[in-house]
């Protein structure tokens, strides 16, 4: 990874090849970040010319070393107006890495809003137009991406709600199956890359290798030890692999912080119903697949292949966040609708957790009655169909608030909160309030410490320690994406020690380094300080750190909970 | 007599399935009643009393909601 490709978009699309400069030794979010902050006007429109789009696989992708197939794709949003790193699995990181790019940056604007493939390769780079595939969805751009540059690429692609530059739109990645199953889903990135003129990137390795390591006998050692520690933990060895993420509807609901019906209460009846271990069995009773990995090299392997009844492939397995955006947070109990919805999400190219969270708020406005599973797939077909109503829902939970006068949006800098209720699990709530990126759980994951007892315990219903938690978590989690390992890493790392190590030797041995956990903190900070620096000149305050005052206000069942972490307390946790 | 509900998830359940009225005696505590049950304390990383976080010297009262979970997790 030792080239940039920057491809400028204008009358005259023309790319070229540069040498890393300051982008040297970055990669995965650490590297996006850094293009935004110091190449984005931060007062620039997300959708304007001034704008950038940066793809970075992460420092440790294209490599032996296990799991390091994450993708990070930077901005700035056009969901909150801030900054913004949105990362996927999938095979595009491991393949553009081989492909020795650290970084693709797309720049300029759509010319006369045509759109183009970007093609890359080991000695060829070209942009075509792609009026072959424009208006088409995930699934069909990429069957015939697949037809014409062959099964061995890994495909970038946008589905028709980011042609329609829509806030919630995503960019998909393809899964190992080609699939366009794994998405850069939140901030609404589809609709930047759209606005750029790209359609799709087609990323072929064909003639290239595996990156080296510097010290190639340590580098196996940890690398051996990493992956003991991934599968001797109870979480990443038995749990995830064996259920999925979705594993967690009964624990969150047991905890009593399972956002139902558009998080006005903390418990979902039919739990049962759609929990990952009914999820798991129906798969494997149907002949799917419980267990599978996003991405080449993986060791936990959570995904899997939801069928439908008679057996047919319809998506992939739906992820926690989406059974619960699509399921109890809009009182819906039925598995088949959930995973049809995820379906479309993925086609359409738009965030299932934005989406989810839209739906609800617009069953409190009255379009449709919780629980209803049809009206929701008719709500969301209008996103697809790019009626007005389905543009105003493609904007995500706050415009759709905003334009049925709904004070409910559980939103923070415009971004719907995920599957926790902040109300009885206060950690997250400092995340969701704090984090640079608007409400977004895996930015500084307190669930670990708040209710599965990973990295100790901090009481999830009281505002002590929580701070702190969270800082400590944001810090560890920007740099773990910016490794380009999946964030599942954090179950080990945080409660085995020797998993650590060998996690920092792996990356010392890659690059022949002598890193300590201090500088893995110190990169955590750095990239945490860029981001919050982008916002401030975008315009931020600390007023922008808050969650929505009825979370203060309304108590949620069945703790009777409200969120009580001071303002006072929610501005230092970047006070380091 | 005194009951609770023992509620048991992922791979606990399939050993050891939930049980809707289990007898409760005097001074029973969580791990009292995992040892009647036989789940091995090791298995058991997350325990709630009522959908509150609990230890397994925790007390138990007549009508109490015991939710047992192996390490799991996700997001």
């Amino acid at each position: 990874m030792d080239k940039i490709l920057r491809v400028k978009m204008g009358s005259k699309p023309e790319y070229a090849v540069e040498e890393l400069g300051d982008y040297a030794g970055l990669g995965g979010r650490a590297l996006t970040t850094k293009v935004v902050y110091k190449e984005v006007p931060p007062l620039c429109h997300p959708l304007g010319p001034e704008n950038k789009l940066a793809i970075a696989p992460g420092m440790m992708s294209g490599s032996a070393a296990a799991i390091s197939g994450r993708i990070s794709v930077g901005c700035k949003s056009p969901l909150t107006g801030g900054i913004k790193e949105s990362n996927a699995g999938g095979q595009a990181a491991q393949v553009m890495a081989r492909l020795g790019y650290a970084a693709i940056i797309l720049e300029g604007e759509s010319p006369e809003g045509k759109l183009y493939t970007l093609v890359v390769k080991k000695d060829e780079i070209s942009l075509v137009e792609a009026s072959d595939i424009t208006g088409l969805n995930n699934y069909d751009a990429v069957e015939k991406l697949v037809a014409k540059y062959g099964d061995k690429a890994a495909y970038m692609s946008i589905g028709t709600a980011g042609e329609r530059k829509l806030a919630a739109s995503s960019i998909a990645c393809t899964d190992v199956e080609l699939r366009p199953t794994r998405h850069c889903g939140r901030g609404g990135v589809g609709a930047v890359m759209a606005s750029k003129g790209i359609k799709a990137v087609v990323l072929d390795d064909a003639g290239c290798s595996m990156r080296q390591p510097v010290n190639a006998d340590a580098f196996k050692a940890a690398n051996k030890l990493f992956v003991q520690g991934i599968k001797a933990h109870g979480v990443s060895g038995q749990g995830l692999p064996a259920y999925g993420t979705n594993v967690l509807s009964n624990v969150i609901n047991e905890a009593g912080g399972f956002p139902t019906n558009n998080f006005s209460k903390g418990q979902f009846p039919n739990v049962h119903k759609i929990s990952g271990e009914t999820q798991a069995e129906t798969e494997i009773a149907r002949g799917g697949k419980a267990t599978h990995g996003c991405h080449r090299g993986c060791v936990i392997q959570c995904s899997g292949t939801y069928v439908d009844k008679d057996g047919n492939y319809l998506t992939k397995q739906p992820e926690y966040e989406t059974v619960w955006a699509h399921g109890p947070n809009c009182g819906i109990d039925d598995l088949d609708a959930i995973a049809m919805m995820d379906r479309m999400d993925d086609d359409f190219g738009l965030d299932t957790i934005e989406m989810g969270a839209t739906i609800a708020v617009a069953m409190e406005a009255g379009l449709a009655k919780f629980g209803d599973a049809d009206a929701a797939i008719k709500l969301l077909q209008e996103v697809g169909d790019g009626t007005p109503l389905g543009r105003i829902l493609g904007s995500g939970a706050a415009v759709t608030a905003k334009t049925y006068g709904i004070e409910r949006a559980p939103v923070v800098k415009g971004q719907a909160m995920p599957a926790y209720d902040p109300r009885p699990i206060q950690g997250i709530g400092v995340t969701y309030a704090t984090t640079p990126q608007g409400a977004d759980h895996t930015a500084g994951y307190a669930i670990a410490t708040n209710i599965l007892k990973v990295g100790g315990f901090v009481d999830p219903l009281k505002p002590q320690g929580q701070v702190e938690l969270s800082r400590n978590l944001q810090i560890a989690t920007a740099a773990i994406d910016s490794t380009g390992m999946c964030l599942f890493i954090a179950f080990p790392i945080l409660d085995q020690p020797e998993t650590f190590n060998a996690f920092v030797d792996l990356i010392n041995a890659f690059f022949g380094l002598s890193m300590t956990a201090d500088d893995v903190t110190a990169l955590g900070k750095s990239v945490l300080t860029m981001e919050r620096d982008f916002n401030k000149a975008a315009g931020f305050t600390k007023e922008d750190d808050r969650l929505p005052m009825y979370f203060k206000r309304e108590k949620l069942e069945p703790h009777n909970a409200i969120f009580d972490v001071t303002d006072e307390e929610l501005d230092q946790v970047f006070n380091w | 007599m005194s009951c609770i509900e023992v509620k048991t998830f992922a791979t606990l359940n399939s050993l050891f399935p939930s049980v809707q009225d289990y007898p409760l005696q005097e001074g029973d505590r969580v791990l009292d009643i995992m040892a009647r049950i036989g789940i091995p304390p090791e298995k058991v990383t997350i325990i709630f009393i009522n959908n509150v976080h609990a230890e397994p010297e925790s007390p138990l009262k007549d009508g109490d909601v015991l939710g047992l979970f192996p390490p799991i997790g996700g997001g």
